[in-house]
Protein backbone atom coordinates (compact mmCIF):
# COMPACT_ATOMS: atom_id res chain seq x y z
CA UNK A 1 0.00 0.00 0.00
CA UNK A 2 1.26 3.39 -1.03
CA UNK A 3 2.10 5.85 1.63
CA UNK A 4 0.84 9.26 1.64
CA UNK A 5 3.85 10.78 1.58
CA UNK A 6 4.49 9.44 -2.20
CA UNK A 7 2.74 11.45 -4.95
CA UNK A 8 2.62 8.70 -7.04
CA UNK A 9 -0.18 7.93 -4.98
CA UNK A 10 -1.63 11.14 -4.76
CA UNK A 11 -0.89 11.23 -8.72
CA UNK A 12 -3.03 7.60 -9.06
CA UNK A 13 -5.99 9.21 -7.63
CA UNK A 14 -5.76 12.39 -9.68
CA UNK A 15 -5.93 10.21 -12.33
CA UNK A 16 -8.45 8.27 -10.68
CA UNK A 17 -10.99 11.84 -10.20
CA UNK A 18 -9.78 13.12 -13.66
CA UNK A 19 -11.65 9.87 -15.27
CA UNK A 20 -15.21 10.39 -12.87
CA UNK A 21 -15.07 13.89 -14.46
CA UNK A 22 -14.72 12.93 -17.99
CA UNK A 23 -17.56 10.43 -18.20
CA UNK A 24 -19.75 12.66 -15.72
CA UNK A 25 -19.22 16.02 -17.34
CA UNK A 26 -17.71 15.66 -20.66
CA UNK A 27 -19.58 12.10 -21.57
CA UNK A 28 -16.26 10.71 -22.88
CA UNK A 29 -14.93 7.17 -21.21
CA UNK A 30 -12.23 5.53 -22.89
CA UNK A 31 -9.96 7.97 -21.73
CA UNK A 32 -6.10 6.56 -22.17
CA UNK A 33 -3.16 7.73 -19.44
CA UNK A 34 0.28 7.38 -19.76
CA UNK A 35 2.94 9.17 -18.29
CA UNK A 36 5.40 12.00 -19.91
CA UNK A 37 9.04 13.23 -18.41
CA UNK A 38 8.13 16.05 -15.68
CA UNK A 39 9.64 18.76 -17.63
CA UNK A 40 6.48 19.26 -19.56
CA UNK A 41 5.32 21.40 -22.23
CA UNK A 42 6.64 24.50 -22.22
CA UNK A 43 4.57 28.28 -22.41
CA UNK A 44 0.85 26.37 -22.10
CA UNK A 45 -2.36 27.38 -21.23
CA UNK A 46 -3.66 25.05 -18.00
CA UNK A 47 -5.38 25.93 -14.76
CA UNK A 48 -3.99 25.10 -11.58
CA UNK A 49 -5.25 24.69 -7.98
CA UNK A 50 -3.74 23.87 -4.29
CA UNK A 51 -4.89 21.12 -2.22
CA UNK A 52 -2.69 21.75 1.45
CA UNK A 53 -2.89 19.63 4.68
CA UNK A 54 -1.01 18.17 7.54
CA UNK A 55 0.39 15.23 4.73
CA UNK A 56 2.13 18.01 2.74
CA UNK A 57 1.04 20.78 -0.15
CA UNK A 58 -0.07 19.97 -3.26
CA UNK A 59 -0.98 21.81 -6.78
CA UNK A 60 -3.23 19.83 -9.25
CA UNK A 61 -3.17 21.03 -12.81
CA UNK A 62 -4.75 20.86 -16.31
CA UNK A 63 -2.79 21.59 -19.49
CA UNK A 64 -3.90 21.73 -23.09
CA UNK A 65 -3.52 23.80 -26.31
CA UNK A 66 -6.32 26.44 -26.64
CA UNK A 67 -8.42 24.45 -29.06
CA UNK A 68 -8.35 21.84 -26.87
CA UNK A 69 -9.42 23.75 -24.43
CA UNK A 70 -12.34 24.68 -26.87
CA UNK A 71 -13.31 21.86 -27.59
CA UNK A 72 -13.54 20.66 -23.84
CA UNK A 73 -15.77 24.27 -23.16
CA UNK A 74 -17.84 23.58 -25.81
CA UNK A 75 -18.85 20.07 -24.79
CA UNK A 76 -18.83 20.65 -20.47
CA UNK A 77 -20.98 23.59 -21.50
CA UNK A 78 -23.34 21.93 -24.13
CA UNK A 79 -22.55 24.79 -26.92
CA UNK A 80 -22.98 23.77 -30.69
CA UNK A 81 -20.62 24.15 -33.60
CA UNK A 82 -22.82 26.86 -34.86
CA UNK A 83 -22.15 29.05 -31.52
CA UNK A 84 -19.37 31.04 -30.75
CA UNK A 85 -17.30 30.34 -27.31
CA UNK A 86 -16.01 33.21 -26.00
CA UNK A 87 -12.46 33.17 -23.84
CA UNK A 88 -13.83 33.61 -20.65
CA UNK A 89 -16.44 30.80 -21.11
CA UNK A 90 -13.10 28.25 -21.77
CA UNK A 91 -10.76 29.60 -18.97
CA UNK A 92 -14.38 29.16 -16.96
CA UNK A 93 -14.89 25.70 -17.54
CA UNK A 94 -11.34 24.81 -17.52
CA UNK A 95 -11.55 25.76 -13.98
CA UNK A 96 -14.09 23.94 -12.84
CA UNK A 97 -13.48 20.83 -14.31
CA UNK A 98 -9.90 21.54 -12.31
CA UNK A 99 -11.72 22.27 -9.52
CA UNK A 100 -14.24 19.13 -9.60
CA UNK A 101 -11.26 17.36 -10.32
CA UNK A 102 -9.06 18.15 -7.44
CA UNK A 103 -12.37 17.38 -5.56
CA UNK A 104 -12.28 14.68 -6.40
CA UNK A 105 -8.66 14.08 -4.75
CA UNK A 106 -10.01 15.48 -1.77
CA UNK A 107 -12.94 13.41 -1.35
CA UNK A 108 -10.79 10.42 -1.85
CA UNK A 109 -7.72 11.55 0.11
CA UNK A 110 -9.37 13.32 3.24
CA UNK A 111 -9.92 9.51 4.96
CA UNK A 112 -5.99 9.74 5.34
CA UNK A 113 -5.82 13.71 5.76
CA UNK A 114 -8.49 15.59 7.27
CA UNK A 115 -7.04 18.51 7.37
CA UNK A 116 -7.14 19.05 3.30
CA UNK A 117 -8.30 22.23 2.25
CA UNK A 118 -8.98 22.98 -1.75
CA UNK A 119 -8.04 26.32 -2.92
CA UNK A 120 -9.36 28.10 -6.04
CA UNK A 121 -8.53 27.50 -9.47
CA UNK A 122 -6.24 29.79 -11.41
CA UNK A 123 -5.28 30.13 -14.98
CA UNK A 124 -2.53 30.96 -17.13
CA UNK A 125 -0.04 30.31 -19.65
CA UNK A 126 3.54 29.00 -18.64
CA UNK A 127 5.35 26.22 -17.72
CA UNK A 128 5.68 23.42 -14.75
CA UNK A 129 8.82 24.36 -13.22
CA UNK A 130 9.45 22.53 -9.93
CA UNK A 131 12.57 23.76 -7.72
CA UNK A 132 14.83 21.21 -5.36
CA UNK A 133 12.48 21.38 -3.25
CA UNK A 134 9.29 20.32 -4.80
CA UNK A 135 8.63 17.19 -6.90
CA UNK A 136 6.63 16.90 -10.44
CA UNK A 137 4.86 14.13 -12.13
CA UNK A 138 2.78 14.98 -15.50
CA UNK A 139 0.58 12.65 -17.83
CA UNK A 140 -0.78 13.26 -20.68
CA UNK A 141 -4.81 12.32 -20.54
CA UNK A 142 -5.99 11.34 -24.20
CA UNK A 143 -9.66 11.91 -24.83
CA UNK A 144 -9.09 10.62 -28.61
CA UNK A 145 -10.38 14.05 -29.25
CA UNK A 146 -8.36 15.98 -27.33
CA UNK A 147 -4.89 15.79 -25.36
CA UNK A 148 -4.27 16.92 -22.20
CA UNK A 149 -1.53 17.00 -19.64
CA UNK A 150 -2.23 16.21 -15.90
CA UNK A 151 0.00 18.16 -13.65
CA UNK A 152 0.86 17.44 -10.32
CA UNK A 153 3.27 19.24 -7.90
CA UNK A 154 4.41 18.33 -4.65
CA UNK A 155 6.31 20.68 -1.67
CA UNK A 156 8.89 17.98 -0.47
CA UNK A 157 8.83 17.43 3.20
CA UNK B 1 -40.93 28.21 -8.32
CA UNK B 2 -37.50 30.40 -8.10
CA UNK B 3 -34.65 28.92 -7.56
CA UNK B 4 -31.47 31.15 -7.07
CA UNK B 5 -27.98 29.78 -8.13
CA UNK B 6 -25.07 30.81 -6.27
CA UNK B 7 -21.26 29.89 -8.02
CA UNK B 8 -18.68 32.11 -8.78
CA UNK B 9 -18.69 30.45 -12.49
CA UNK B 10 -21.01 31.12 -15.03
CA UNK B 11 -20.38 28.09 -16.76
CA UNK B 12 -21.21 25.97 -13.71
CA UNK B 13 -24.76 28.03 -13.27
CA UNK B 14 -25.15 27.17 -16.74
CA UNK B 15 -25.01 23.69 -15.98
CA UNK B 16 -26.76 23.21 -12.71
CA UNK B 17 -29.61 25.29 -14.71
CA UNK B 18 -29.46 22.55 -17.61
CA UNK B 19 -29.70 19.48 -15.20
CA UNK B 20 -32.44 21.49 -12.60
CA UNK B 21 -34.55 21.92 -16.22
CA UNK B 22 -34.03 18.06 -17.31
CA UNK B 23 -34.67 17.38 -13.67
CA UNK B 24 -38.38 18.31 -14.10
CA UNK B 25 -38.08 22.33 -13.31
CA UNK B 26 -38.50 23.41 -16.65
CA UNK B 27 -40.95 25.90 -15.45
CA UNK B 28 -39.03 27.53 -12.32
CA UNK B 29 -37.68 31.36 -12.44
CA UNK B 30 -33.70 31.01 -12.43
CA UNK B 31 -31.53 33.92 -10.61
CA UNK B 32 -28.06 34.10 -10.48
CA UNK B 33 -25.29 35.39 -7.68
CA UNK B 34 -21.58 34.91 -7.93
CA UNK B 35 -20.70 34.69 -4.37
CA UNK B 36 -22.70 34.57 -0.95
CA UNK B 37 -22.78 38.40 -0.69
CA UNK B 38 -24.56 38.97 -4.22
CA UNK B 39 -26.64 35.78 -3.07
CA UNK B 40 -28.17 37.64 0.05
CA UNK B 41 -29.11 40.80 -1.90
CA UNK B 42 -31.11 38.43 -4.18
CA UNK B 43 -32.72 36.80 -1.22
CA UNK B 44 -33.89 40.15 0.19
CA UNK B 45 -35.45 41.11 -3.57
CA UNK B 46 -36.97 37.74 -4.30
CA UNK B 47 -39.30 35.73 -2.70
CA UNK B 48 -37.23 32.71 -3.11
CA UNK B 49 -37.91 29.21 -3.04
CA UNK B 50 -34.51 27.44 -3.10
CA UNK B 51 -31.47 28.36 -3.12
CA UNK B 52 -28.02 26.07 -4.30
CA UNK B 53 -24.95 27.50 -3.88
CA UNK B 54 -21.60 26.48 -4.35
CA UNK B 55 -18.72 26.13 -1.13
CA UNK B 56 -15.65 27.59 -2.30
CA UNK B 57 -16.38 31.70 -3.63
CA UNK B 58 -14.55 34.72 -3.19
CA UNK B 59 -15.72 37.48 -1.06
CA UNK B 60 -18.16 35.30 0.65
CA UNK B 61 -18.48 31.41 1.00
CA UNK B 62 -21.41 29.35 0.42
CA UNK B 63 -20.96 28.26 3.80
CA UNK B 64 -20.79 31.69 5.28
CA UNK B 65 -24.07 32.68 2.96
CA UNK B 66 -25.65 29.94 4.52
CA UNK B 67 -24.35 31.34 8.12
CA UNK B 68 -25.67 34.42 7.53
CA UNK B 69 -29.02 33.44 5.96
CA UNK B 70 -30.36 31.87 8.77
CA UNK B 71 -29.36 34.68 11.46
CA UNK B 72 -31.19 36.50 9.19
CA UNK B 73 -34.12 34.93 9.84
CA UNK B 74 -35.13 33.56 6.09
CA UNK B 75 -35.83 29.90 6.16
CA UNK B 76 -36.07 28.81 1.98
CA UNK B 77 -34.78 25.84 1.69
CA UNK B 78 -30.93 25.65 0.72
CA UNK B 79 -28.28 22.92 -0.73
CA UNK B 80 -25.17 22.76 -1.93
CA UNK B 81 -23.91 22.32 -5.00
CA UNK B 82 -19.88 21.58 -4.66
CA UNK B 83 -16.62 19.77 -5.30
CA UNK B 84 -16.19 20.11 -1.20
CA UNK B 85 -17.85 16.57 -1.22
CA UNK B 86 -16.75 14.88 2.11
CA UNK B 87 -18.78 13.34 4.91
CA UNK B 88 -17.21 16.22 7.34
CA UNK B 89 -18.66 19.08 4.78
CA UNK B 90 -22.32 17.30 4.56
CA UNK B 91 -21.83 17.44 8.22
CA UNK B 92 -21.16 20.81 8.52
CA UNK B 93 -23.59 21.61 6.34
CA UNK B 94 -26.18 20.29 7.69
CA UNK B 95 -25.26 21.34 10.85
CA UNK B 96 -26.04 25.24 9.50
CA UNK B 97 -29.36 24.28 7.99
CA UNK B 98 -28.85 23.16 4.58
CA UNK B 99 -30.68 20.62 3.25
CA UNK B 100 -28.47 18.37 1.00
CA UNK B 101 -25.16 18.77 -0.65
CA UNK B 102 -24.68 17.48 -4.13
CA UNK B 103 -20.96 16.46 -5.14
CA UNK B 104 -19.81 17.42 -8.12
CA UNK B 105 -19.19 15.89 -10.58
CA UNK B 106 -23.29 15.39 -10.74
CA UNK B 107 -25.55 13.69 -12.86
CA UNK B 108 -29.20 15.11 -13.61
CA UNK B 109 -30.53 11.61 -11.91
CA UNK B 110 -28.78 12.68 -8.68
CA UNK B 111 -30.18 16.51 -9.18
CA UNK B 112 -33.92 14.56 -9.29
CA UNK B 113 -32.96 12.26 -6.32
CA UNK B 114 -31.81 14.51 -4.42
CA UNK B 115 -34.67 17.06 -4.85
CA UNK B 116 -37.10 14.56 -4.43
CA UNK B 117 -35.66 13.36 -1.28
CA UNK B 118 -35.50 16.65 0.64
CA UNK B 119 -38.87 17.31 -0.72
CA UNK B 120 -38.26 19.57 -3.19
CA UNK B 121 -40.85 20.04 -5.86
Amino acid sequence: MKSVDELSLWCDVFVDAFHEVAEASLFVNNVKYYAVEPSGPKNTPGSYIPLIGDSGSLTFGIQGTWQDFSRLARRFLFIGDEEDVTDEEVVDAVNELCNMTAGGVKKRMVGRDPSLKLGLPTFFTGSVQATSEQESWIAVADLATERFHLVALRQRK
Amino acid sequence: MEILITDDSKAMRMIVMRHLRQAGFDDAVFYEAGNGLEGLEMVESHDLDLILSDWNMPEMDGYEFLIQLRSRGHEVPFGFVTSENTPDMLQKARTAGAMFLIGKPFTVDIFRETLRAAGVS
